[in-house]
């Protein structure tokens, strides 16, 4: 092939951030746990107060489902965006985990980005590499 | 009208299939149409727009009793939380994933006529219609259903820009007026008891409200305007704004948003509202500043971390700060003592027209607009203020063009 046909092929790679497999692994077994109890709860309801069952597909199964579409987002452009997944994840756990303070939960929301930005920008950059390492692959 | 007697099991998986039938729906049809990117963004668009609205317009049916609902589970302000984010699912994506290429009101129709005038009366428990309740329907499907897949449709096919950010202004007012202060009552207590406040303290906070709403909806407009997208990063300006109020405030719909706080909060005499404002602050420290690293500081590598280091983040400017100087054609009768005053503009003295264009916008402005957009440059109180007009001279302008002349309609 003569030097002027050669096509070069340009890639560029950019790079992409996931939660480590255990904490996935470690945060779905508390989540199934709570939605578990949540469901059982819901059930015993039906024979008094309806409140739990009634309240079931809001304050479970919704919050249930935005965890396992988080948890099945895969290759975050930055890790920082890992760092909001796994936030985001932990907060739902609460959220379900938690119905007394689900509300409050809910409502301090943004609390959860603002920890992972004072992380990022003022934590000790030891203790920053220390942790992304054990969280993020 | 359909008489139903349905037995209390049915009615409670009536309840969760309110809920749960939407998203399913939402689920399927994205998969099964295969929606684009910006075909989901409409449909969360219409959701988020869906929520407060549908919020509100159920509150004035309970207020004046065109229907109420039955159970205590998950009741805010006399509302079922799961059915009112039921809605906003269905008649928001839902119905639009469904029916992509069928306009809202046909869509809604049939709805109205054929479910709701057969077996609303019969729903008891769940809710209880009162008289007048078809009113109240349309009254729902007007305000909140139709404009939301509308917004859905306009959204995915990225056409008239002004009435989506409208519509996302008027969603926004929602969330921050009404559905949050609503929430943190429920949570932390109080109430809105507007009727029982004295009427010198409406008088005194009204006024105040507006103002500071006015902030928050000028940025809107200028997002609109000059950067040609909407507030929302899902769907982004294609421009960098620092015209307006932006030459004097980076973040003036986080600022707006944390003011109407602070004054609804005085007003009803609730300090978990006035906190709130400081979640205004939390909102900003962690999301917008990570949004502004990772989208605006790529996007815009040249202007953005100028503009950032001159224009701060809460308390405004009082002089305006303006990259490059816009341009100002006036005639001299018609050059205001104040405008001489005003920073970042040159002024040409030409007689005809009088017109403005902004470094490096497309934009140009004529007549009266031109002379507000002028104003802008002097001070902040002079910017809030030829606000104010805009806001209502240019929204005017728009739907006039829309009603009576389609071909004069502004991009």
């Amino acid at each position: 092939m003569a030097h002027d046909e050669c096509v070069w092929e340009q890639v560029t790679y950019e790079m992409q951030f996931n939660p480590q497999p255990w904490v996935l692994w470690v945060l779905s077994l508390f989540a199934f746990s709570a939605v578990g109890q949540r469901a059982l709860d819901a059930v015993v309801s039906l024979s008094g107060d309806k409140t739990a069952f009634l309240a079931f597909p809001l304050t479970v199964l919704i919050p249930a489902l935005t965890f396992l579409f988080l948890a099945t987002r895969k290759g975050m452009s930055s890790a920082e965006g890992v760092l909001m997944q796994v936030g985001t994840m932990i907060q739902l756990l609460l959220i379900i985990a938690l119905p007394g303070f689900a509300l409050y939960l809910a409502l301090g929301f943004p609390v959860v980005f603002l920890v992972i930005e004072l992380f990022e920008t003022r934590a000790p950059a030891r203790l920053r590499t220390l942790i992304k390492s054990r969280i993020i692959a | 009208m359909i008489d139903l007697d349905l037995p209390e099991p049915l009615m409670l998986a009536l309840r969760w299939l309110l809920l749960i039938g939407p998203i399913f729906l939402v689920v399927v049809m994205a998969f099964v149409r295969t929606t684009t990117t910006r075909e989901k963004i409409g449909g969360l668009f219409a959701f988020l727009y869906g929520v407060p609205i549908i919020f509100i317009t159920h509150s004035m049916a309970v207020h004046f009793g065109w229907w109420h609902y039955g159970w205590d589970a998950l009741m805010v302000d006399g509302l079922p939380v799961d059915i009112i984010l039921g809605g906003a699912i269905l008649f928001g994506p839902g119905l639009y994933f469904t029916f992509p290429r069928v306009g809202p009101l046909l869509i809604c129709l049939p709805i109205i006529l054929g479910l709701h005038a057969t077996v609303f009366g019969s729903l008891e428990p769940l809710v209880f219609a009162g008289p007048y309740w078809f009113g109240g329907v349309l009254f729902v499907f007007i305000t909140a259903h139709i404009p939301a897949i509308y917004l859905a449709k306009w959204t995915a096919e990225d056409r008239r820009l002004p009435m989506r950010c409208a519509l996302l202004a008027i969603m926004t007012g929602g969330l921050i007026l009404v559905v949050l202060p609503s929430l943190i009552m429920h949570a932390m207590g109080g109430n809105w008891a507007l009727l029982d406040r004295p009427v010198w303290s409406t008088v005194f906070a009204v006024p105040f409200l507006i103002l500071a709403s006015v902030i928050g909806l000028s940025a809107n407009q200028m997002l609109c305007l000059q950067g040609g997208g909407t507030p929302i990063p899902l769907d982004p300006t294609k421009r960098l704004v620092r015209s307006g109020i932006y030459a004097y405030v980076s973040n003036p719909m986080q600022l707006s948003a944390a003011l109407i706080w602070i004054i609804l909060g005085i007003y009803l005499q609730n300090i978990w509202i006035v906190a709130a404002a400081g979640m205004a602050w939390v909102f900003v420290q962690g999301m917008v500043r990570w949004h502004n690293r990772h989208d605006l500081l790529k996007r815009f590598p040249n202007g953005w971390p100028e503009y950032k280091q001159n224009v701060p983040e809460w308390r405004p400017r009082w002089k305006p700060w303006i990259a490059a100087p816009a341009k100002l054609t006036i005639g001299k009768a018609e050059l205001w003592p104040r405008l001489q005053r005003a920073e970042g503009l040159s002024i040409e003295i030409r007689d005809g027209t009088t017109r403005y264009q902004p470094a490096g916008e497309p934009r140009v402005f004529e007549g009266l607009e031109a002379r507000l957009f002028a104003l802008t440059h002097v001070n902040f109180a002079w910017a809030v203020a030829a606000h104010v007009v805009l806001l209502g001279l240019l929204a005017a302008k728009y739907t006039s063009a829309r009603i009576f002349d389609s071909n004069k309609v502004p991009a």
